[in-house]
């Protein structure tokens, strides 16, 4: 019997890694994953929102509360907005800072925070540290083109909000 | 010795077959499935079984160098009730984390993106490979960071939404 515990004791330690207790060699590249999920929403109110029939070279304010994001994620985020050029079956719009010849700008403004601030085609900041669970509502402001070559046609616009997880940030 | 090891087999046999008290039946109303991500094994709560996430939200490559490969996976989930075609892509960071840097321009031609535009089932939950090559006399700065951004592209609102892994990278 005493035979067996033994072998059985032989057998239970060759089969504990040996490895495991080994400190990585200076060559070994090391992958650290944070735990979470990362995940947002945002709708609007109305949906779809629409600015109505625009006409050249004027501005259009929506409500502060239209559209809202959501963190339905598992840990903070950050998160940035940027916007496109329209889409239309006729001519379309693009988007610059500044309002021109079927050039169009955009603002966003947040209701915690009023305040207009453009958005082009690039990121910018929307807000850091959004808790899970959390919620944030924003409103946009149209500057339509300065001169509008298609009065015709729909011009759709579609914004997108970029999330990351909110860590200790440097710089952009 | 061998009686006391019968006694324990015997016993064993019978609460075996011993009929256990069971509940009486009922409905049971189906539950989503639990889903286990890459980052730690964690089990993803129910309540984000229709939300569209990633995860992790943030991946550390550590002791990187020239010539060397790291690989990780991203988990990505499909909320939706429809299928849906993801974008899977590589991304300067609009922000840094504390000490990092944005990736070398030339840090996309290193990283390999396994499916960039996979389609989900609906409820879907799908891995895809990341993986990290830096050519063998490529420069980099100590500490740099680049973001993998999943997109739903199915997506058809006025503001869409789009998630970033931010991958920090610390040179050997």
């Amino acid at each position: 019997m005493k035979k067996i515990l033994v072998l059985l004791l032989a057998v239970v330690l060759m089969l504990i890694p040996a490895g495991s207790a080994l400190a990585a060699t200076s060559d070994t590249v090391t992958i650290t994953m944070t735990g979470g999920l990362l995940s947002i929403d945002a709708t609007s109110t109305p949906d779809p929102y629409a600015f109505g029939t625009v006409v050249q070279d004027t501005s259009y304010a929506s409500a502060l509360t239209v559209f809202t994001v959501d963190n339905d994620g598992t840990v903070e985020a950050d998160i940035a907005i940027h916007g496109a050029d329209t889409t239309s079956a006729g001519t379309i719009w693009a988007l610059q800072a500044n309002p021109g010849a079927d050039i169009y700008a955009l603002d966003f403004s947040r209701n915690s925070s009023p305040g207009w601030t453009e958005f082009t085609t690039s990121d910018v900041d929307y807000m850091y540290d959004l808790a899970s669970a959390g919620t944030d509502d924003f409103g946009l402001q149209l500057w339509t083109p300065v001169t509008i070559t298609d009065t015709t046609n729909l011009q759709t616009a579609v914004i997108t909000l970029t999330a990351s997880q909110s860590l200790a940030v440097g710089a952009g | 010795m061998k009686w006391l090891v019968t006694l324990i087999v015997i016993a064993g046999l019978l609460l075996a077959g011993c009929p256990q008290p069971s509940a009486p039946p009922m409905a049971e109303t189906p539950e989503p499935p639990a889903v286990e991500t890459p980052a730690d094994g964690e089990t993803v709560p129910p309540e984000q079984y229709d939300k569209t996430w990633i995860s992790p939200p943030s991946v550390m490559v550590g002791n990187f160098y020239p010539g060397a490969r790291a690989e990780y996976m991203i988990s990505m989930h499909n909320g939706n009730d429809e299928p849906a075609e993801f974008s899977v892509t590589f991304k300067d960071p609009r922000n840094t984390s504390e000490g990092f840097v944005a990736a070398p321009p030339e840090a996309k031609d290193w990283v390999i993106i396994d499916d960039p535009a996979p389609t989900l089932a609906a409820k879907e939950t799908r891995d895809v490979l990341i993986v990290v090559e830096m050519p063998e006399y490529a420069e980099s700065p100590p500490k740099w960071e680049f973001w993998i951004v999943v997109k739903d592209v199915t997506q058809t609102g006025m503001v869409q939404t789009e998630l970033a892994c931010r991958c920090l990278v610390e040179m050997k």
